[in-house]
């Protein structure tokens, strides 16, 4: 998280969720109690980084708004929850499985292989700004292992052929993220 | 967003299907084809013909025990929700499912959506919510949206909204996401997340059916407490308790992962022989590739591992059946646990050693780090775990690893320290000369593995 | 807090004081003072809701009150648990207790530099040795 705020760009660099997302903002804060809207954050802040692709402090202090709530209730939540991306990050974020039953199956294999192919390692991004590579904790495909999730969409069963497939489909836009 | 479902296994078919019978009904997460099949039965039951208490009833029968790990009886928990005048409860369904090796909860809403939701509308009846939540993992969006999907419908035909069935029972179902964090599966981390918060567990008392969500009574089911309670319902529940064996009852969802010939999910009876679960050709077939099994950790990652030798046979070499009792037949010492059915194998060639480090890194990782033992401890289990793994660790490590250990359990505020802990006692209990072998033996442990432990002569 | 005028008995480290309904373990030895008073660092009185996190004021309850005399399982933070009448606590006469506080602290020191420089006793605390 950056700890210093240039408060004169941070103006400049807002930017809003579109009429869609903010329809289903509003619309989540009639789902719970009246007074309780605070529960939406997450939903919202899984939005709002679904749109900018990572959450700046302006996004963050943005999503405060809509909410109606402190910008540090914000903050707070989203440097707690490890889905939230912080910094920037590439267009497509590969996240790897490596927890114990993809390890088993061969997790480590497929990220090593992942970092030569783009040339990067855990946590960078490419040159050209088109993937980042992460690893996360067990994300409930432990039979289905080795496994990578990009933008919410699990890709199962990996060997080092079909990472090296996916990777051209994503360069050559077949999926969208 | 589908996953990719030829990716998936075949569903395997044999036996009693209490939950997952339909799984393979072109169209079954529509209403239409769902309801045609029997579906929603149970709502127009409980509705129509009984009463709230009349539910509970029926489910305290039945034996069920919560099916997220610590294997809780259900009824018993719901007896326990307090019912202030005026102030109003709720039921929240815990799909945020992260213990690794479980993947059952993934697969029963993502397949059956209509499944949960007509349990959690039968269950909110019992207990008298009007307003309830699934709170599910956020690495699940796609499932958040197959769910919103089926809650949608059910609102169209009448099944959720105001005056159910011309009932007079009102009913608000809703979806929230988690943001990726394990410690969000302990119920009132889970709540505190589903105020939009960080997930810090409470300090317990005051639990939560006395004072959970806002501050109301809530009660916090599994996901597949909630499915099992449509099949009691629907046949009663003590058709549901002569399944299974003693206070094993009912068919159970298993997870099955790590080097199986056929892992996957599969709806068993509890009482099945582990012997049969592992090698049947009904189930997973055996072990991948030929290999011989090492070990098992029969119940998710916070159970205690088991050595091949303890895997389908007691210590009293009695079978080992797959129910709560069975499993965790002679305690830490030569058992384990159900757990959530996370049932992860290892082959041969695994290093118990690197296991052992993965999981601490998990712990270490996912420790919401309110409470200092938990905090500083998993993480110093990671770091002396990953000297001994990568061949720069010394003997006193292993006793150091029992010491913190012995120091995390039980002084934590919630049960993930003990989670941490367990693991790691019972991977240096069994496993010990792999461990030293690992000092002993530096160079070499950096390039083969371990193998085959040895069975201690008097066992 | 309770102002009923009722006052309820509770026994630490085999002294016997009476505190008011609703009172916490630790305010309660807080009222008897010295040495039995349990050891808090993230418990601050005047901020509503702290405690309960770094588990340095553990203590054992060898029996929870005179209607259920049972002893807890386990340790538990005497800033966030209030007494019961009859209530039996150990602290410093408890062997588990000082194992399991010198563990807490244990963690608490290792990953934090002993220079201490600000401190009177530096050099002469057995926390740096």
């Amino acid at each position: 998280m950056k700890l210093h705020v240039d408060w004169n760009k941070r103006h400049a660099e807002k930017r809003e969720l579109s009429p869609e997302s903010l329809a289903k903002v509003n619309e989540l804060m009639t789902h719970v109690p009246e007074g309780k809207h605070k529960s939406a954050l997450i939903r919202v802040l899984h939005l709002a980084q679904i749109e900018f692709g990572w959450l700046s402090i302006e996004t963050m202090d943005y999503v405060a708004e809509l909410l109606k709530i402190q910008p540090i209730e914000v903050y707070e939540v989203a440097t707690f929850y490890t889905m939230f991306h912080l910094d920037p990050v590439g267009k497509h974020v590969f996240e790897v499985c490596r927890t114990g039953p993809c390890m088993l199956v061969g997790s480590d294999d497929i990220i090593s292989h992942i970092e030569n192919k783009l040339n990067i390692k855990v946590g960078e991004t490419t040159q050209d700004g088109m993937f980042t590579l992460k690893t996360a904790e067990c994300l409930g495909a432990c039979g289905y292992g080795p496994m990578l999730q990009c933008r919410f969409k699990n890709h199962e069963f990996l060997t080092k052929d079909k990472v090296d497939e996916l990777i051209d489909a994503y360069r050559s836009g077949q999926f969208e993220s | 967003m589908p996953i990719d479902q030829a990716n998936l296994n075949p569903k395997y078919m044999k036996g009693r299907k209490l939950l997952i019978e339909q799984v393979n009904i072109p169209g079954i997460e529509t209403f239409d084809v769902y309801r045609k099949n029997g579906g929603y039965r149970s709502v127009d039951k409980a509705i129509k013909t009984m009463s709230p208490d009349d539910v509970v009833e029926e489910v305290k029968k039945s034996g069920l025990r919560g099916r997220g790990g610590a294997g809780f009886p259900t009824g018993m928990k719901w007896s326990f929700l307090a019912k202030p005048e005026g102030v109003p409860r709720y039921l929240v369904c815990n799909a945020d499912e992260s213990e690794p090796g479980t993947f059952k909860d993934r697969y029963l809403m993502e397949y059956l959506p209509h499944l949960l939701i007509e349990g959690m509308i039968t269950s909110s009846y019992a207990l008298g919510c009007n307003l309830s939540f699934i709170y599910i993992r956020g690495e699940f969006m796609w499932i958040l949206d197959i769910l919103e999907k089926a809650i949608a419908e059910a609102y169209a035909q009448g099944y959720l909204g105001k005056n159910i069935l011309g009932s007079g029972y009102d009913l608000d179902l809703r979806v929230m996401p988690g943001g990726g964090a394990y410690i969000c599966g302990e119920e009132t981390a889970l709540i505190e997340s589903l105020e939009g918060k960080r997930g810090n567990p409470r300090i317990k008392p005051p639990f939560p059916a006395v004072k959970g969500l806002w501050g109301c009574p809530t009660v916090v089911n599994n996901v597949e407490s909630i499915a099992a309670v449509v099949p009691i319902v629907n046949d009663g529940g003590d058709a549901y308790a002569q399944i299974g064996i003693g206070r094993s009852t009912g068919t159970k969802l298993i997870s099955a992962s790590g080097n199986l010939a056929r892992p996957g999910v599969y709806e068993i009876d509890l009482g099945l022989s582990v012997e049969e679960f592992i090698y049947g050709d009904d189930y997973c077939r055996g072990m991948a590739n030929g290999k011989k099994l090492k070990a098992c950790i029969p119940g998710g990652s916070s159970v205690p591992i088991l050595p091949h030798y303890l895997v389908t046979k007691t210590a009293a070499g009695e079978d080992r059946l797959m129910t709560y009792e069975s499993l965790s037949d002679g305690g830490f010492a030569t058992g384990s646990m159900l757990g959530s059915g996370g049932f992860i194998v290892f082959d041969e060639d695994q290093c118990i050693v690197r296991n052992t480090w993965n999981f601490a890194r998990f712990y270490s990782h996912e420790s919401c780090g309110q409470c200092s033992p938990c905090r500083e401890g998993t993480s110093w289990m990671e770091k002396v775990l990953y000297r001994l793994e990568n061949g720069q660790g010394n003997l006193r490590d292993i006793d150091l690893l029992a010491e913190i250990n012995k120091k995390i359990e039980g002084n934590t505020i919630c049960p993930l320290g003990d989670a941490a802990a367990w693991p790691v006692a019972a991977a240096i209990h069994h496993f010990r000369e792999e461990f030293e072998w690992h000092v002993t033996n530096k160079e070499e442990s950096q390039t083969r593995n371990f193998g085959l432990s040895k069975e201690p002569v008097s066992a | 807090m309770h102002r009923s005028g009722v006052m309820i008995k509770v026994t630490i480290d085999n002294i016997e004081v009476e505190v008011e309904p609703g009172t916490t373990i630790l305010n309660a030895a807080r009222q008897i003072g010295g040495e039995v008073v349990p050891p808090a660092m993230c418990y601050y009185s005047k901020l509503p809701g702290t405690g309960g996190k770094c588990r340095t004021c553990l203590v054992e309850v060898a029996a929870g009150s005179t209607a259920d005399p049972r002893p807890m399982p386990k340790l538990v933070a005497s800033c966030s648990t209030n007494v019961m009448d009859g209530m039996i606590v150990k602290n410093k006469t408890s062997e588990k207790v000082h194992e399991n506080r010198g563990g807490v602290v244990e963690f608490l020191l290792a990953n934090h530099p002993l220079d201490c420089p600000v401190c009177d006793q530096a050099g002469e605390c057995h926390l740096q040795d």
